[in-house]
């Protein structure tokens, strides 16, 4: 246990955890942040977000036809309200506009270079983004949502390449009827950020662990270690060592990150399922998952992936003698680890847009394969000479 | 009982160690043997660092191999160079490598001090080791080796980087130690084990050539040994005749200590008796070039 | 002596084996364009059949031509024919479509795309005013001040060139249909910011490798008393330089090479960069001064080149005090990460806000408006040679100094 302590110690060297800490910042500055301090981002996506979660509070975290009627009454409601503004503005009555439907339709339809066009042009920047009038915003976004309603399950899918997807996403309809209340861009915004805090984890442990052996071999150490009682098995204290350094670290990033994500606001979405009427087919689950237990999916592929970088970068720390082949071999390691995650393990994982195979085999392969290459190693280095 | 059974060393096609066979009971055993002929490798072997290609290493009738942390429990091993921490303090070091020895860290805080002040390095056992000198790292070394009360203390060149009081220290320690224990000094200076060692053993052409006492390494050269006085003119002619073993200028003329396995003596020489560098010269003439020339 | 320590750097396989890594990486980018590419390369026989540039004359000469498609599309089609080649060609559910040689109809749809794109040209120029930009690219970035006039008087001068461009008829060269192929982005931007980033990694790599090598073997107290002694930090440095420069220069050919097979450039090196047909973007690209597409690609690389050489002195400059490859490492990207966050924090009424884009990370980012008026915090025309001219001063200056320094320094 006290080796273990010793190594771990060892782990934890301030130089490199400032870097570390300011490599952090940086890339929190230029990845994450954007996401959490402009969300919900402009209106009338701050609109919807307001409209959904009225939408859980009168209906619960599905909308089935009744409520949407109720749904529906307010938008009309909406549009009453629109009216009455309408009504009592000076360019509105020039123009004979007395109803939001025929300031909308004027507002489409007016040609270009009439003077007609031109004042309604003028009346609606002036409603939108000069007096910013907030009913015809949300009237916007109550818009969006009743149409993403209305056409849910109603796809075109022509390509034969995704036939399993399709037929799952067909099944799901069935099933659900895709009421779950669950909006796109909070799944979207989530996708964003728990995409960028893996490669930030990943970039991290890869630095981190890189130093589990090589050090000590640069500096001579290992004659004396190997010649210990401990001896070669202070291999496996040194890997435990980067073990729980790697989920000491995984869970501090993971605990920053949600503290600063629950900013987003996001929770009364949690328990809805993923099947919402407002995404696309591939985005759809192939598990059925709620929005809660899709974040549990993340964050442990998070932790696999640690774990799984860990491995990586302490067997390459324990083969190489250089520090440049060190770096030179963990670059691309880390690309492609970066490019696995950006492209399937990080996105929309277990959604339609990929056969469900492709992520188990992506995971199960990681797996497997960083095992492999311990568990070769740590052979190898009961009987390696240590010259 | 540490014994080594037909033991041979391959590092891919080179052969650094060919079918040796050695016992080392209680005592001092020193390893002499020129730079390069495998002092090193079998060194290795015996602190399990690299493993036999052919062949055994035994403690009490167990391959070391099989006895793996128990064999290493016993086992105190100072090597050629090692590394440290630069920004550890003694204390701090030993401490680690303690733990590593499987010491408790109250036993380690016992032990330490103890240690420390053998080697006389009691004052700056809290200072860090980037600023200690050669021969302060070498103490700090010795420190380690005998951290865990060692059966088996095998020493790589020890006394490198010591002075002479130093050395001397180092002696005694050693003198003490080895009532109980096996003791093993590789070096290739003879005067650090012609003291202190019950047995030399040499290593050449990658064989045991001797493992003796010194007093009968000693009589290979008795009676053969002799010192004479030659004008400088003879001596170029006088190095082709003799093995040479030394060479020194006296009096405007040279004082030449060579060894005659047979044939005629001349009157003038004197006859003098083998000390275990004349023994080690002799025997590595071919490797060592006596004359201070460059083979 | 130089000699030596670049051996270090071209017989390791390790950074050789980047380099492939890094190429086949950029190959595999590509190939996301290949199925593209036939429609991009017709143009390539439009040059060749009507010349570089779209002047009246070739607008003619191609008008006649669809004329004589028209006629060939109509000879497919039974009854009510097309009045125009527009119409039949957006005509998406023609029945003769299916019935008509693929190969033909297509040529058909690129010529027509081109020489409409031509047709406009003049007329869009003429209507382009670049200092109506101004205040919207001044709200946008928030600016006010000294910062705001800057702007202004900047997009009178590209207001300027633009006349120029107009005037010598450099945008009616042909070119890539920018808006359907974004032939401009995909080189300069996709593959050259992710090329650039590549190339940094080895260059720093390898002058950290270079230049920590004593110190990490273990043989700078041997190396550094020698007759060479501490001199050898210079011929590090000039090593640094010389193969981070060869290896921007190799891993950026590499790319190019199988970029311009891939995609064929022939008949367009010499058509002016500032075209009207490479438009992405509401904004046609305009290069500072009359350039051709060849000398354009020179130039990136170039400055590519120069890029690095200024990473590979600042790795130097690290390794020299940090003495360990690792540590150099984890330095430069907290220095890269320090150079691209600075100019966020300079308020907008500072003319300041643009003297902190006058670095070679910013720089890096923007590859796609290298030499152009295009990127508003940027639009300078010297901004490419000030950026490499200062920092290679000042970083040379430090250079010099560390020299000294490191002359008198105790090496333990």
């Amino acid at each position: 246990m006290s080796v273990f302590l010793h190594e771990f110690k060892k782990l934890w060297n301030p130089k490199v955890l400032l870097a570390v800490l300011l490599i952090s910042l940086f890339f929190y500055e230029f990845f994450l942040s954007f996401h959490i301090e402009y969300f919900p981002n402009g209106r009338p996506a701050l609109d919807m977000q307001q409209i959904y979660a009225e939408m859980i509070e009168d209906y619960g975290h599905e909308m089935d036809e009744t409520e949407f009627k109720d749904f529906q009454k307010k938008l009309e409601a909406a549009k009453e309200e629109a009216g009455v503004y309408l009504q009592n503005n000076d360019t509105a009555q020039e123009l004979g506009v007395t109803s939001y439907e025929e300031y909308r339709k004027l507002y489409n339809e007016a040609e270009n270079g009439i003077d007609v066009h031109e004042k309604i042009d003028k009346l609606h920047a002036e409603i939108m983004f000069d007096k910013d009038i907030d009913v015809f915003w949300e009237i916007q976004g109550f818009k969006t949502v009743q149409s993403h309603y209305n056409r849910r399950g109603q796809w075109n899918i022509k390509d034969t390449k995704y036939s399993s997807a399709q037929k799952k996403a067909e099944q799901i309809y069935k099933e659900t009827d895709l009421q779950s209340i669950l909006p796109f861009q909070i799944y979207e915004n989530y996708k964003n950020l728990i995409q960028y805090t893996g490669i930030l984890i990943v970039i991290v442990i890869f630095i981190v662990i890189g130093r589990l052996y090589l050090p000590d071999q640069k500096k001579g150490l290992l004659q004396l270690q190997y010649t210990s009682k401990m001896g070669r098995g202070l291999f496996w204290s040194k890997f435990s060592a980067g073990l729980m350094t790697t989920f000491l670290l995984t869970t501090m990033y993971l605990g920053v990150f949600f503290l600063l994500y629950s900013k987003n606001d996001t929770s009364m979405f949690w328990s809805s399922e993923l099947s919402s009427f407002s995404f696309g087919w591939p985005l759809l689950s192939w598990y059925d998952f709620t929005f809660l237990e899709y974040i549990g999916v993340t964050v442990a592929i998070i932790y696999t992936l640690a774990f799984c970088t860990a491995v990586i970068s302490a067997m390459i720390s324990r083969m190489v003698s250089s520090y440049m082949v060190l770096v030179g071999l963990q670059i691309p390691a880390a690309i492609l680890l970066i490019l696995l995650i950006s492209s399937f393990l990080l996105v929309y994982v277990f959604s339609l847009t990929n056969a469900l195979w492709v992520y188990w085999v992506i995971l199960v392969g990681l797996i497997a394969g960083s095992g492999g290459f311990l568990f070769f190693r740590s052979r190898r280095e009961q009987r390696v000479d240590i010259t | 009982m540490l014994e080594v059974h037909r033991v041979t060393k391959n590092f891919r096609q080179f052969t650094a160690l060919e079918g040796i066979d050695l016992q080392f009971d209680r005592g001092i055993y020193g390893l002499l043997a020129p730079n390069g002929a495998g002092k090193t490798t079998l060194i290795k072997m015996l602190v399990t660092l690299i493993f036999p290609t052919k062949g055994e290493i035994t403690y009490n009738g167990e391959n070391i191999i099989d006895l793996d942390e128990k064999y290493r429990d016993i086992l105190g091993y100072l090597p050629q160079e090692f590394g440290y921490y630069k920004n550890y303090s003694p204390e701090k070091y030993l401490i680690y490598l303690a733990s590593l020895k499987g010491l408790t860290k109250s036993e380690a805080k016992e032990k330490i001090p103890e240690l420390l002040a053998l080697v006389g390095l009691k004052d700056v056992a809290n200072k860090k080791m980037k600023k200690f000198s050669g021969g302060m790292i070498q103490r700090v070394g010795i420190c380690q080796a005998l951290l865990n009360d060692p059966q088996v203390l095998i020493l790589d060149e020890p006394t490198a980087g010591l002075d002479p009081k130093e050395r001397a220290r180092f002696r005694k320690i050693l003198s003490n130690l080895a009532r109980e224990r096996t003791i093993i000094l590789s070096t290739h200076i003879v005067s650090d084990v012609e003291s202190i060692a019950n047995e030399i053993v040499m290593i050449k052409n990658k064989q045991v050539l001797y493992k003796k006492r010194q007093e009968d390494l000693c009589l290979l050269l008795e009676g053969k040994l002799f010192e004479t006085k030659i004008p400088f003119e003879e001596v170029e002619q006088f190095r082709a005749d003799y093995s040479v073993l030394a060479e020194k200028q006296e009096e405007g003329k040279m004082m030449m200590r060579f060894a005659v396995e047979k044939g005629d003596r001349d009157q003038g020489w004197t006859t003098v008796s083998p000390t275990l560098e004349d023994v080690f010269l002799y025997i590595f003439e071919e490797e060592t070039d006596l004359t201070g020339g460059i083979v | 002596m130089i000699k030596y320590e670049m051996k270090k750097v071209f017989q390791s396989p390790l950074l050789l084996g980047l380099l492939l890594f890094f190429t086949s990486i950029n190959v595999l980018l590509m190939a996301d364009h290949i199925p593209s590419r036939g429609s991009v390369n017709v143009l390539s026989d439009i040059v060749g059949t009507y010349g570089e540039k779209a002047t009246e004359e070739t607008l003619h000469s191609m008008e006649s031509d669809l004329q004589e498609g028209l006629v060939w599309s109509n000879s497919h089609v039974e009854g009510e024919r097309y009045q125009s080649l527009n119409e039949a060609l957006n005509d998406s559910d023609a029945p003769w479509k299916e019935s008509i040689p693929q190969k033909r109809y297509e040529q058909l749809q690129i010529l027509h795309l081109y020489s409409q794109t031509g047709s406009q040209a003049d007329a869009f120029y003429r209507e382009l005013d670049f200092t109506t930009f101004s205040s919207s690219v001044i709200q946008q970035h928030g600016l006010s001040g000294g910062a705001a006039d800057t702007v202004r008087s900047q997009f009178k001068k590209i207001e300027g060139r633009k006349q120029e461009v107009a005037a010598n008829d450099e945008h009616l060269a042909f070119f890539f249909h920018g808006l359907t192929f974004k032939m401009h982005t995909f080189l300069f931007k996709e593959i050259g910011l992710i090329l650039l980033f590549e190339v940094m990694a080895l260059v720093v790599l390898l002058s950290a490798y270079v230049s920590t090598y004593e110190f990490e073997q273990r043989t700078d107290l041997v190396v550094f008393s020698t007759k060479r002694g501490r001199k050898l930090m210079r011929d590090k440095l000039a090593a640094s330089l010389c193969s981070a420069g060869i290896f921007a220069g190799g891993l950026t050919g590499l790319t190019l090479l199988v970029y311009f097979i891939l995609f064929d450039y022939s008949q367009l090196w010499h058509s002016s960069f500032s075209n009207y047909f490479m438009r992405e973007t509401p904004v046609p690209y305009i290069s500072w001064w009359n350039l051709s597409f060849i000398e354009y690609v020179g130039l990136f690389v170039a400055l590519v080149i120069a890029v690095q050489l200024i990473f590979s002195a600042i790795s130097w400059l690290l390794s020299i005090w940090l003495k360990n490859s690792y540590l150099v490492y984890l330095a430069f990207a907290v220095v890269l990460g320090l150079f691209l966050w600075i100019p966020g924090l300079v308020p907008g009424h500072s003319p300041l806000i643009f003297a902190a884009q006058f670095s070679p990370f910013i720089l890096m980012l923007n590859p796609h408006a290298w030499f152009t008026v295009n990127n508003p915090m940027t639009m300078f025309s010297y901004y490419e040679l000030m950026t490499i001219l200062s920092w290679g001063i000042g970083l040379g200056g430090l250079s010099l100094f560390r020299l000294h320094r490191f002359k008198y320094q105790a090496i333990s």
